[in-house]
């Protein structure tokens, strides 16, 4: 029952995978409400799994907080489905078509479940596979195009992200090898701020902040970013990330959590040139998935934050902060997705006039940048107000003045978009876009979602209390 | 006390409809018919009207004759939570007084929504004007039933807005454009007090409110009414001794959030808004700047009282600050020749009078507080008629001059006489509703040993009587002295029936025992019928007003010309409005905008933006350098890995030998 959701993916994934073998062409467009149907229910499941137990002798275990990762996890999967459908279909428009959508959706199925195991993992070992399932899949995914650019990106994410697992392994080693045992729970009580720990703890970093796009360790993004296949690029983005998010408390709230005071100048350091350089890079970019890749890293950086106070208040704020931007994001990538298939284009300059052919998607897309740039009402400004409030507590009060500039200067690269849309002509011989059903019900209800999240006070109300419940179940 | 009827429990239903109805007006109807947009909002306040005059029979009926009426908040639900015990809630707080409004407001709402259908008849934006009218009315209705100090600000600041948009109604006309500007800032900058009144006294009550056994609070939050009222609160807030210019924190606060009140009501000095005001259609004026709106500081003060009472010194000012504004807008009210002037003029006096009556009560004498919201009543209803029977002879003269008009009684009868049943109502003739509330407010000056404040009541009911005697006579009696005065149509039977209703209302509304219903909580009651000792003085003088007006304007106008030369500079000085528009104006234009603003102007334009510049140039720059870093070599990119760990290694290492030791 604890791994309800996991199986249900896992199922889908096959099953899509024989199905393909026999369906024609045509036909395969089913596999899309297929597959969407197999995360619903994987949803589902997840609804009714109780938040807390242990399976597999303590190597598996659902926690408060684990739920809503998983529950992250599974929206971003279900949305970037919708978003792909375009993409997928057998009328897509040929250079840009996805082919062998049965490959594709079960790929990123798997992919998927190794992420949701990922939340739920509690020994070295199991957290290793898992993490490799919810990496190696990317790869495939980023160069599925298999032009120039996609095999540039697919092998460059290869190479960086070999080499960021084998630092993690390494660490992982050195983890065993000081305390002797594969249980995360178990290692606390075993481990001496030392040398040698915070060696480990450095090398699980380096291998975590490669997913999560930490400054120094963020450089292949940009360039897969652009040349992935934009709704991979959407799913990277999100889910990769969230993957990331939930590794790193892993490690730091449970493994390292005796010294998580000491080394909180460390992660302020790292908060601080992550969000910086995102930001300040972000502004002189002019392809929007390179700018989408530089924005992205700038909110990693706000998202360590979380981790400068240790209480559930951290956690809670990272949580949250985790779900407004999967659905801001989303629904940003939403136009993206849809601007490319139907223009080609990946520059800035070819949004101009939007606002004039398509108002709602240029509505749309503004709410979801204002939503990234943190602008009251919307969920984004609450999540980083939430975040921001946790590094005041810890005392970090220099580090809430430098996120507040850097919010201010993410706003003006945010706008540079918004100008394009509202202020400049549409070109010549420019045509609407015309957006699919599914596309355009992925992009609403994530609309809706980044701004409901900011009004609705329920939905934190609930991540607090998952993570007061998890604190607790960490065994203060 | 009965289980509550269901309408006590869905007060909220009364704001609500408006509120639908503005968004459905607005949004939906606006461009698709204008009648129907009046009319569905016109339906939705009258149907709002219907349920508060059933809730206040049903709140009167709560408990047996004779007892004192409850304070409650039916129902309410968390809108803000900041900390464990720092919460804002939305809600309905049902008392006498919030009943009463609601009555007084969602009436003379819905008369002035029928009379506005007539009036504002083929105007472009008419679907607009019922919009905001509808928005208005939703505002006010929130107002009046907010439980705590932040709804009533939230509320405070929309009735604000929708009479900005209502003055400036009609925008094409520079003078309507910048009487709203006028109304919008001079409120707002009195509402900056009002905040921070809010944030003085909720910041001490919230310690308060935390230093309390929670079994005692009853679930309220530090700005509810109902906790910052409570005795045993306004006593440690009196007790602090924290001083602020040697003023203590409990009246900082009371005076602070009385500035909000004065500006919304026109007290002076911040009066200048309300004649310019005037610019508006001639309806908002009768709902907003008589009956309602304006009404909202007196209303904020009683709601407000015990804090008042509890501090002393802010009801001092209350009360000079009321009897001196009465008396000066009564002085300049007898020298207006614009009909609608005179009549705010007279509002000015009619809401200072309101203001005193509250300063001289207390809890030893709390006659004045049932006076004011006595007065506060009848004058909502009078006030209106005055204001819809002008309007009525606008319409059919097209001009607002008094001197453009004469000789109306003839050819508009159902108005003349209306106006004349109002003029005798405000100038207090027995036994209409004037008398009976301004008999009142007299008696609680006197008895509470006010003199002076009594001396100038009285002078200020002669002077009234005076006044409205003399645009009545000039109005309706003498030679017409204009063109269109000469041939003018009555009203028809849409803006007549309203003002009739009004009329009844002006003959009968000082017979509702208002002041036997609205009693200061934990006061001894103090009520007594006529007293002859005031009444007979204030009546004579009233009279004596009215033949004043008589001799002068009822007959031959070189009686007046002749005083006036006699007056002379005191009369022109009046005239002007003793010049406070051009004060204002002068140290805005000369002194603040050219010897700060500009300066500051300055300072920006070249400091503040030069810095901006030169940091967008430098984080333009900085994203280049760093940009070039991306070189694209995944060599490069697995050495920044690496080197990325080593720095990582080197400062958690530094951070354990700094923190090891």
């Amino acid at each position: 029952m604890l791994m309800l959701p996991e199986l249900i993916i896992v199922a889908t994934g096959f099953i899509l995978l024989v199905l393909d073998l026999f369906l024609t062409e045509k036909q395969r467009d089913l596999l899309v409400p297929l597959a969407l149907a197999g995360i619903a229910a994987a949803l589902g499941a997840l609804w009714l799994t109780p938040d807390h137990g242990v399976l597999l002798g303590g190597r598996f275990a659902m926690d408060p907080l684990a739920w809503w990762f998983k529950l992250t996890f599974l929206i971003a999967a279900f949305v970037t489905v919708m978003l792909t459908s375009g993409l997928l279909e057998s009328a897509a428009p040929e250079p840009r078509k996805l082919h062998s959508p049965g490959e594709f959706l079960t790929i990123l199925l798997f992919n998927l479940t190794g992420m949701l195991l990922l939340a739920s993992t509690r020994d070295l070992i199991t957290l290793y596979v898992a993490l490799e399932l919810a990496t190696i899949p990317l790869f495939l995914l980023a160069a599925w195009r298999r032009d120039a650019l996609g095999g540039e990106a697919g092998l460059k994410y290869m190479v960086i992200g070999a080499l960021a697992s084998a630092l993690m392994l390494y660490g992982f080693g050195v983890l065993y090898g000081v305390t002797g045992t594969m249980r995360l729970d178990a290692m606390p009580a075993l481990l001496h701020a030392d040398r040698t720990t915070l060696y480990a703890a450095a090398l699980i970093v380096a291998g975590v902040g490669f997913k999560l796009t930490l400054v120094p360790f963020h450089m292949w993004a940009p360039e897969v970013y652009q040349g992935a296949p934009p709704p991979v690029t959407a799913w990277l983005s999100v889910a990769s990330k969230a993957a990331g998010l939930s590794v790193l408390m892993l490690v730091l709230f449970r493994v390292f959590r005796p010294f998580l005071h000491d080394v909180s100048f460390a992660i302020a350091v790292l908060a601080t040139v992550t969000m910086t350089i995102g930001n300040l890079v972000a502004i002189v970019q002019r392809n929007i998935l390179r700018f989408m890749a530089f924005s992205a890293i700038s909110q990693a950086g706000y998202l360590l934050l979380g981790f400068l106070a240790g209480g559930s208040v951290g956690a809670a704020a990272m949580v949250f902060y985790l779900l407004v931007y999967a659905v801001t994001n989303l629904s940003v990538f939403a136009v993206i997705i849809l601007h490319n298939q139907q223009t080609g284009s990946t520059e800035l300059t070819d949004y101009r006039g939007l606002s004039q052919l398509n108002p709602l998607l240029a509505l749309a897309l503004m709410f979801g940048l204002f939503g990234l740039g943190g602008i009251p009402p919307l969920a984004g400004f609450v999540g980083k107000f939430l975040l921001f409030s946790v590094a005041a507590q810890a005392g970090y009060h220099w580090l809430v003045g430098v996120a507040a500039v850097n919010s201010t200067v993410s706003l003006y690269y945010y706008l540079r978009l918004v100008r394009q849309m509202y202020i400049e002509a549409p070109a010549e011989g420019a045509v609407p876009l015309k957006p699919g059903w599914m596309l355009s019900a992925g992009l609403a209800v994530t609309t809706a979602a980044s701004m409901l999240l900011g009004v609705v006070p329920t939905v934190y109300e609930s991540v607090r209390a998952s993570a007061a419940a998890w604190l607790q179940s960490l065994g203060q | 006390m009965p289980p509550l009827s269901f309408i006590l429990t869905h007060a909220w239903l009364i704001p609500a409809i408006p509120l639908l109805s503005f968004l459905l007006v607005g949004l939906v109807l606006r461009p698709v018919s204008q009648k129907l947009a009046g009319l569905v909002a016109t339906l939705a306040v009258g149907t709002s009207a219907g349920l508060s005059w059933l809730l206040a029979w049903d709140f009167l009926h709560l408990v047996p004759h004779g007892q004192p009426l409850p304070a409650l908040v039916p129902w309410s639900f968390q809108w803000l939570h900041f900390q464990e015990n720092f919460a804002i809630n939305l809600g309905t707080l049902l008392d006498p007084i919030s009943v009463m409004l609601l009555v007084v407001v969602t009436t003379v709402s819905t008369l002035v929504h029928i009379y506005s259908t007539g009036y504002m008849h083929g105007e472009p934006g008419y679907a607009r004007y019922f919009a905001f009218l509808n928005l208005f009315t939703f505002s006010m209705l929130g107002l009046v039933l907010a439980p705590n100090l932040v709804q009533m600000y939230v509320c405070w600041e929309l009735v604000g807005a929708s009479s900005f948009f209502l003055i400036g109604f009609y925008f094409e006309k520079p003078s309507a454009v910048s009487a709203s500007k006028k109304a919008f800032i001079v409120t707002r900058f009195a509402d900056l007090g009002f905040l921070l009144g809010i944030l003085v006294i909720g910041f001490y009550a919230y310690q308060i409110h935390g230093a309390m056994a929670p079994d005692l609070l009853h679930g309220q939050q530090p700005l509810d009414f109902a906790f910052l009222t409570r005795p045993d609160v306004l006593a440690r807030l009196a007790g602090l001794n924290v001083h602020f210019l040697g003023v203590g924190v409990l009246t900082l606060s009371a005076v602070l959030i009385y500035m909000g009140g004065a500006g919304k009501s026109a007290m002076f000095p911040l009066h200048i808004w309300l004649p310019d005001a005037m610019e508006g259609p001639t309806p908002v004026s009768a709902l907003i700047h008589a009956a309602t709106m304006v009404v909202a500081g007196v209303y904020l003060v009683a709601r407000c009282f015990p804090i008042f009472a509890t501090s002393g010194e802010a009801l001092t000012v209350v009360m000079s600050i009321g009897a001196f504004t009465s008396l000066f807008a009564a002085v300049i009210g007898c020298t207006q020749d614009d009909i609608k002037r005179v009549l705010a003029f007279s509002t000015l006096s009619q809401l200072g009078y309101m203001m005193f009556a509250l300063g001289v009560a207390s809890f030893a004498h709390p006659l004045g507080y049932s006076a004011s919201m006595f007065h506060l009543f009848t004058h909502a209803f009078f006030k209106a008629l005055l204001f819809l029977g002008a309007g009525s002879v606008i319409h059919a003269v097209h001009s607002n001059d008094i001197w453009h008009m004469g000789g109306l009684r003839k050819h508009m009868p159902i108005t003349h006489a209306l106006f004349l049943i109002a003029t005798l109502a405000i100038a207090g003739i027995y036994p209409l509703a004037g008398f009976f509330s301004k008999d009142e407010i007299l008696a609680a000056a006197l008895h509470s040993g006010h003199t002076v404040v009594f001396g100038v009541g009285l002078l200020v009911a002669g002077m009234t009587a005076f006044y409205m005697f003399r645009i009545y006579f000039v109005t309706f009696w003498g030679k017409p002295r204009s063109e269109h005065a000469a041939h003018p149509h009555e009203s028809p039977w849409v803006m007549l029936a309203p003002m009739a209703f009004l009329g009844v209302l002006s003959i009968g509304a000082g017979f509702v025992p208002i002041p036997e219903w609205v009693q200061l909580p934990g006061a001894p009651v103090e009520h007594e019928g006529i007293d002859l000792a005031v009444a007979i003085p204030s009546t004579i003088l009233a009279l004596a007003g009215i033949s004043l007006a008589w001799l002068l304007y009822g007959g031959a106008p070189e009686r007046v010309d002749n005083l006036v030369k006699k007056l002379g500079g005191f009369y022109v000085a009046a005239k002007n409005k003793f010049y406070f528009d051009e004060f204002y104006l002068f140290v805005t234009h000369s002194v603040i905008f050219r010897f700060v603003a500009q300066p500051i102007a300055w300072f920006d334009r070249n400091i503040v933006d030069g810095l901006v510049n030169l940091g967008g140039w430098f984080a333009r720059t900085a994203g280049l350098l760093l940009g070039k870093l991306q070189t694209g070599q995944v060599q490069t990119y697995g050495s920044w890995l690496v080197s990325g760990v080593i720095a990582v290694v080197f400062v958690l290492w530094g951070v354990l030998k700094s923190g090891g030791n």
